[in-house]
């Protein structure tokens, strides 16, 4: 017999699937943003903006070679001048969420906090994807809805 | 302190803080402390322990 | 007494076709569970056993420390 010591709360941080009624309902691994652009510490910023821009976003995740986040550059940060290094414009260590949280929460504190994005990484810090405000917001509506009909509209 | 810090207080359990655990931004209307976020977002991490047989 | 494995461990006994008993209370265990995973709380397990698991295949229990 083995004992999985640290259980069911580090599988479930480390991203991977689970099953139960929990499963059902999207989390902030699901919703979170798998294309978000991404770069290195020593990338020079106005490369790494042109990029992102053109793939449609305000925003890129700092990673390094094993997808581990190390910084973030929102709007603000990819406005800074273009010869910087991604080191020194990055926001550093920004606050991560692990992909098992749930959705409402998600959207309720972004709402609260003002906050247009956040990374979602597993427990050992690696990316899964960058979770952005609107759709937190958007898949939790929808998820009371669903559920706000299928109980015949009773609250 | 100097005259320069704001004492800031956790909005959930008013305990002295930094900053704001969820969105790190210095003007936070309603910070929130490491340990109310990670209960608030379920993040409390799992300690070992022993099973029995 | 069960020998203490880490998740990359858990996945390569599933794939070699242990079987996975989460001995939390149902409740917990309905809400979220390991893909494959039975629930014996602990309570039942040494009990049950015997009887619910096929002993020619390796077992890993798991719990959790919910908030």
């Amino acid at each position: 017999m083995f004992d999985y010591e640290d259980g069911k709360l580090d599988w479930l941080a480390a991203g991977l699937p689970s099953e139960g009624t929990n499963a059902q309902r999207p989390r902030a691994g699901d919703i979170a943003r798998k294309d978000v652009p991404t770069c290195r510490l020593d990338e020079r910023l106005g490369d790494v903006r042109d990029r992102a821009r053109g793939a449609g976003w305000d925003a890129c995740v700092v990673l390094n070679e094993e997808r581990v986040v190390f910084g973030l550059l929102r709007s603000k940060e990819l406005k800074a001048s273009p010869d910087l290094r991604i080191e020194e414009a990055m926001r550093p260590g920004p606050s991560t969420f692990r992909p098992f949280v749930s959705i409402e929460e998600m959207a309720a504190f972004m709402t609260e906090h003002d906050l247009d994005s956040s990374p979602i990484t597993t427990s050992d810090g690696r990316l899964v994807g960058l979770l952005r405000r609107q759709d937190a917001a958007k898949a939790a509506l929808e998820l009371h809805e669903r559920e706000h009909h299928s109980n015949g509209g009773q609250t | 302190m100097t005259e320069h810090e704001v004492a800031l207080a956790c909005a959930t359990c008013e305990s002295s803080i930094d900053g704001c655990e969820f969105c790190e931004e210095p003007g936070c209307r309603a910070p929130i402390c490491y340990h109310c976020l990670a209960e608030a977002l379920g993040q409390a991490m799992a300690h070992p322990h022993a099973h029995g047989g | 007494m069960p020998q203490p494995i880490d998740r990359d461990e858990v996945r390569r006994l599933v794939d070699r076709g242990a079987q996975l008993v989460d001995v939390l209370p149902v409740n917990e265990y309905e809400g979220d569970h390991l893909p494959g995973a039975i629930n014996m709380p602990l309570r039942r397990l040494e009990k049950e056993a015997g009887s619910a698991l096929d002993r020619s295949r390796p077992v890993v229990v798991y719990c959790s420390d919910s908030a």
